[in-house]
């Protein structure tokens, strides 16, 4: 009648495989933690092993290699906000990272985990998707590499199976003249869960280059808005295009009733909080 | 049926001294802290992450026990509310600020905040309130409005660093 | 800030006599009691909101390390709680809300008792969902309870003076609306927690966070039916209460049962999800009201009338309009007013006694009301309050006798602080409201009394034995500083013995901001005849006559002698017993203040000994494209009689203010059918540190006759006003009025979208 949760902790990505497949894809990784203790505690999920990567210090780390910013699944959000790697080449992510939850849960919860839980409202997803970044996952069929806005399938679902394993986020630097924010719209002033957030990428002043937008909290996952980009790009970067992707990305989001906030609500502010957004960068906003 | 975790042996330092036992391995470090080394002064108020009653330092940061494995502190040294205070009952400069300034009501979310308090004065030494507000954002109160623990965090923050100073 | 020079301690900052305990981890919640072989207790809710069930516990029983399993059929002949005894601590066959209790297991550990409630088996035969008022007062509703076919609560709440629908009807202007007051949820940090141990067949001890320690030790005899003085109640620190924990709960009498069962010890801790779900709430009502006024702005009628969700069963919510009752009669010089109130058996949660007592949510209606009056009659607000402020002296039509009235002194102070004449920014507002309150006991039952016994040792040691309850607000410290103050013993010296009803004597509990009051009243007075005993021994001793004993900082000198000379406290106490038929410094003093019951058919008489009054005013800044309301300033003045500790009133306001903020802005409990969808602290909303505007707070002092030193009670007061300030403000930004709380920035939105 009694069900065990066998435990391990391995010291390699490679061992940690072994681990995954061995249950089959039953067992749970654990990284911080933050997430599913609650998940267990209350029952949604069940595992038949945890996986506990704290140890597997390949994870870990920020580093530039090149023209790319390679972050390990494990590195925790309070190491994102104090790094000066992050600082220095996308400001937008250290900032995103301390909007989120408490100091606390920050010092423990990892940007892996974040993305792996695939919350519609996870906060590192929309900066990340703008930003073009890819995650690299472990474990069968095979070891890949795909971009960041193939990865969500839905509420707590991505492309991982069981007995696969994030290992990294790898983001392109920024050309010059590119900028990337991210808002959020939430009711309280802190530790709140976003009803509605807003990441946008620009490049160019005057005249926009390329331009991304994505939406949290607003779909069953986390999303970019190639409509609202589209009426940015090729185009001077004034009040009329910005209110115009406002619109778009309000057309574009598919939010639900739920006891944060109404469809219509939320419909609203996607509209409002992407022209804010996009204003706030032409307004020479960073961060 | 509720599943528990494989049990594991893993020895936990808290305030100075080592506590071994064989745990389930979802264990939360709350529980470890409370019903393996009776230590009271943690406390809980969600379970959840949410509120910081249960704040103590794992290797120095400042964690929800409930929301961290206690596996996960196996060979690591623990803090507690028990912990911060000198020899001979003596307080630490946090904790006397929080009686002094009337930081205190009910005193459930007391050693969560005290604890939160000491670590973000590590981390910012000489904070104005706006940043006391923020370093205290995963912690709950619900008798005092916050305004007289800002007060203490900034009382306490003056005090450690004049005494800084004179040391220098 | 003036600090007041009359008195050596009183009105001054003084750390709490318990705030060191809580600061080291010492202090013992309920959650840190271990007793020998205690055992975990868990109880079985309701997975409907209303049906018929059947049960099988054979299955759990057998589990090993579960020693008890308990349904309603173990202990038949165990009575109802609540306030109409309709709430059997075990529902049979039938349950009316997902709080309700249908089993309960006492096992080894939690995870065992856990693994035991999830193997009962229950079915449920499924009755149609009342979660409606409307619905539920509809003929032909689903009924709930046999007692009650109408669904509607026996007792009614109907007050009359004057004639209010005829000055309605011939007032020059008038206003009716409709107000909404949401579920909201104590939320004391610490969730429910009761212990109980049994010694032989019926003498019982409870480990529990009550504020009614003796109420319960009647309650608790009542239900099991065993003599109240086979009971102790020992409290433990409490982590919050706010009058949550002023009634007797199901939880509390199955942790006796469990405990009588397995003849062991017995806790049931709650986790914050049950403390949800399980636990009373502040009472939601739909409230309509009018006003009407003369030309110039006399009051000349208010009608209010209030529908209250009830839940499932009655605990002291379904008494709140009791206390609405003083706002609605005598908030303002009205001369007539109606009141009625009804409560309705709903499938939803129950609610209890949350700070205010029902007079935030009827000072929310009748301040919104007022300023919609104004509006229509084009007078500016805050001078239509000024034609009708309350004054001493004044006897209302509810017959409360108004000695001290600072609302004048409150209004003009708060308004001032707040720059109310400033020109207002686009999208800026201001708002204020104004409170009446009990502020001397409220004698809701036949007693409003407490006893207090000082005892003075040999060493000058100063112990205060008292009923009374802590429960954070600061009330072991005013006894302390009151006897300090009276005894002239340092505050180091004096210590409090409460939480116990072995020892402690009578107190109605800590409610209806009382306790500093009436405890503060009984220390006081218990403390001059201590003084009188000593005063007579010292002139013993001296061998001169007592009136020309000096008594001034512990130190009892003859008249023009020199205090160096005296005798200090403890040597007068050693005199006075280190002797042939010695005597002990100690004395008793019983405090029951000179107010009334009221008549429940009239709802008249004067309840409270006199009435604390405040005014809250903010200003607000709304965003008009979000609808999110920032306070940028929140002044709360208020007559507290006199200041007793200035550090502890001002934690007591800035406390009741946060929670006001959370009342108007976001705090809400979301059911749908009767289940709460949000059973946890990141979806229902407290306010943070970082969501607190900045506050000033302002002390009028009345210097109350009956208060000691001239205090009142002010417990309740912060958060009574604190709605209705925000949604005035909030009107004042956009123009348009938000009549349901919270005011969220959907709401707000909506509600200046309607204005274009
Ligand atoms: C009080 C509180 C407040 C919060 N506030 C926010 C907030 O403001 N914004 C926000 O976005 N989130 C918030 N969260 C959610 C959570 O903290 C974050 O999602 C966090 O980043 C999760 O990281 P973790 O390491 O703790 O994940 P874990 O709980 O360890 O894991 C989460 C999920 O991801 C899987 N997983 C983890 N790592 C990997 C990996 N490397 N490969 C494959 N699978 C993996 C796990 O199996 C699990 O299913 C909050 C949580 C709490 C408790
Ligand atoms: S108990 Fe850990 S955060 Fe609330
Ligand atoms: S003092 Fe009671 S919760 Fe903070």
């Amino acid at each position: 009648m009694e069900t065990t949760i066998a435990y391990m902790k391995p010291k390699t990505v490679k061992e940690a495989l072994k681990f995954l497949q061995k249950h089959g894809g039953n067992a749970k990784i654990i990284a911080g933690g933050t997430d599913l203790l609650n998940q267990i505690k209350k029952g949604a999920k069940t595992p038949a092993a945890l996986v506990n990567l704290k140890d597997v210090e390949e994870l870990r780390g920020i580093a530039v290699t090149g023209k790319t910013v390679t972050i390990g699944a494990l590195t925790t959000l309070f190491e994102i906000q104090n790094s000066e790697i992050l600082a220095e080449h996308f400001p937008v992510l250290p900032y995103t990272a301390s909007l989120m939850a408490s100091p606390q849960v920050r010092n423990v919860a990892t940007v892996g985990g974040n993305l792996a839980n695939a919350a519609p409202s996870a906060d590192m997803a929309p900066p990340l998707l703008v930003l073009a970044a890819k995650v690299e996952i472990h474990g069968p069929p095979k070891k890949r590499l795909i971009p960041l806005a193939d990865f969500f399938t839905g509420p707590g679902e991505t492309v991982m199976t069981g007995e696969n394993i994030l290992t990294r986020i790898k983001i392109p630097l920024m050309p010059k003249g590119a900028r990337c924010i991210y808002r959020v719209h939430t009711l309280r002033e802190a530790m709140d869960i976003s009803m509605v957030s807003v990441a946008a990428y620009i490049k160019g002043r005057r005249k926009v280059g390329k331009a991304r937008v994505a939406l949290g909290a607003v779909a069953p996952v986390p999303m970019l808005v190639p409509e609202a980009a589209e009426v940015l790009e090729g185009q001077p970067f004034i009040p009329e295009r910005i209110i115009a992707a406002g619109v778009e990305a309000r057309e574009a989001c598919k939010p639900i009733d739920d006891v944060r906030a109404s469809a219509n609500y939320r419909r609203h502010i996607v509209e409002i909080l992407t022209r804010r957004t996009l204003q706030e960068i032409a307004d020479g906003a960073t961060s | 049926m509720t599943a528990k975790g494989e049990m594991i042996s893993i020895t936990v330092t808290i305030n100075g001294l080592p506590y071994t036992a064989a745990v389930s391995a979802t264990m939360n470090l709350t529980d470890f802290i409370r019903e393996v080394a009776n230590l009271t002064g943690t406390n809980v108020g969600c379970g959840e992450g949410e509120c910081g009653a249960c704040t103590v330092f794992l290797d120095g940061s400042s964690v929800n026990s409930c929301i961290v494995l206690a596996v996960d502190a196996d060979g690591k040294e623990v803090t507690t509310i028990e912990g911060i205070g000198g020899p001979n009952g003596d307080l630490h400069p946090v904790q006397q600020a929080f009686i002094d300034c009337g930081a205190i009501q009910c005193g459930f979310c007391t050693p969560g905040m005290i604890m939160q308090a000491i670590w973000f004065l590590k981390q910012n030494p000489d904070p104005t309130p706006e940043e006391v507000r923020a370093g205290l954002e995963g912690n709950l109160c619900r008798c005092t409005g916050y305004e007289k623990i800002v007060d203490a965090v900034l009382t306490a923050a003056q005090q450690m660093n004049a005494v800084e100073t004179s040391v220098r | 800030m003036t600090e007041n020079n009359e008195y050596n301690v009183i009105g001054k900052r003084v750390p709490k006599v318990d705030a060191r305990e809580k600061a080291t981890g010492a202090a013992i919640f309920g959650h840190d009691l271990r007793l020998p072989g205690m055992l975990e207790g868990k109880i079985l809710r309701s997975k409907r909101a209303h049906a018929n069930f059947t049960i099988d516990i054979s299955k759990a029983e057998k589990i090993p390390g579960v020693v008890a399993v308990i349904t309603a059929e173990t202990y038949p002949h165990v009575k109802n709680l609540g306030f109409l005894q309709d709430n059997p601590a075990l529902k049979k066959g039938k349950v009316c809300s997902y709080r309700d209790e249908i089993a309960a297991v006492a096992a080894v550990n939690p995870e065992t008792a856990e693994d035991a409630i999830n193997a009962i088996e229950v079915e449920y035969e499924d009755l149609p969902n009342v979660c409606d008022i409307e619905f539920a007062c509809m003929e032909n509703a689903p009924v709930l309870h046999e007692h009650a076919p109408d669904n509607i609560l026996k007792h009614r709440y109907d007050f009359v003076h004057g004639d209010p629908e005829k000055a309605l009807e011939e007032a020059d202007f008038k206003v009716t609306s409709t107000y909404r007051l949401q579920y909201v949820a104590h939320c004391c940090m610490e969730p429910c927690f009761a212990a109980a141990q049994w010694d032989g067949p019926d003498r019982l001890t409870v480990y529990s966070t009550t504020q009614i320690p003796h109420l319960m030790q009647r309650d608790l005899g009542r239900v099991l039916g065993i003599p109240a003085a086979h009971i102790r109640i020992k409290q433990m620190v409490i982590g919050g209460a706010f009058g949550s924990k002023l009634d007797t709960y199901p939880y509390e009498i199955i942790t006796c049962l469990l405990a009588k069962k397995t003849g062991r010890p017995v806790r049931i801790a709650f986790d914050r999800e049950e403390e949800f779900i399980a636990s009373v709430t502040r009472q939601p009502a739909v409230i309509t009201v009018s006003h009407g006024c003369t030309k110039d702005g006399k009051l000349t009628a208010r009608i209010f009338d209030a529908v209250l969700d009830n839940g499932s069963n009655s605990s002291w919510g379904a008494t709140t309009p009791h206390i609405m009752a003083n706002p609605v009669s005598s908030l303002y010089k009205v001369e007539n007013v109606r009141m009625k109130a009804k409560m309705v058996y709903t499938n939803n949660a129950y609610a209890g006694a949350f700070r205010g007592y029902g007079n935030p949510q009827a000072t929310f209606a009748i301040e919104s009301n007022l300023d919609e009056l104004a509006k229509v009659a084009g007078i500016d607000p805050l001078e239509l309050r000024r034609r009708n402020f309350n004054e001493p002296g004044e006897t209302t039509p509810q017959d409360l006798k108004i000695t001290t009235c600072g609302m004048k002194e409150c209004t003009e102070a708060a308004v001032e602080a707040i720059d109310y004449d400033k020109p207002l920014e686009e999208w800026e507002g201001v708002g204020f409201a104004n409170m009446i309150h009990v502020g001397g006991g409220a004698r809701i039952y036949l007693s409003d009394g407490s006893g207090v016994t000082v005892k003075v040792d040999d060493f000058g040691r100063v112990v205060i034995i008292t009923g009374a309850t802590e429960i954070g607000q600061g009330t072991d410290t005013a006894m302390a500083m009151i006897a300090s103050e009276e005894l002239g013993v340092p505050l180091e010296n004096i210590s409090i013995l409460n939480s116990d009803t072995d020892y402690g004597m009578w107190d109605a509990g800590v409610h209806a901001s009382r306790t500093t009051f009436i405890v503060g009243n009984a220390t006081l007075r218990a403390c001059r005849m201590v003084k009188e005993q000593l005063i007579e021994a010292a002139a013993k001793k001296m061998k001169i006559e007592p009136g020309k004993v000096v008594f001034e900082k512990g130190v009892f000198y003859p008249e023009g002698g020199s205090p160096e000379d005296g005798m200090k406290v403890d040597k007068v106490a050693r005199s006075m017993h280190f002797r042939r038929q010695g005597k002990h410094p100690m004395a008793t003093y019983y405090y029951d203040p000179p107010n009334e019951l009221q008549d429940m058919k009239t709802l008249k008489g004067n309840v409270s000994s006199t009435y604390a009054y405040g005014t809250h005013a903010c200003r607000v800044k709304v965003d008009p494209e979000t609808g999110k309301v920032k306070i940028l300033k929140f002044v709360a003045a208020h007559d507290v009689g006199k200041v007793i500790n200035r550090q502890g009133i001002e934690g007591q306001l800035h406390g009741g203010i946060a929670q006001g903020i959370g009342y108007a802005l976001m705090e809400d409990m979301v059911f749908e059918d009767g289940k709460l969808l949000n059973p946890n602290l990141l979806d229902y909303k407290l306010v943070m540190a970082r969501d607190m505007p900045p506050m000033e707070l302002i002390f009028i002092e009345t210097d109350d006759p009956e208060g000691p030193y001239g205090a009142k009670g002010i417990g309740e007061a912060g958060l009574i006003p604190t709605a209705a300030a925000i949604a005035n403000a909030v009107e004042s930004a956009i123009g348009a009025r938000i009549r349901d709380l919270p005011i969220t920035p959907e709401k707000v939105l909506a509600a200046i979208r309607g204005v274009k």
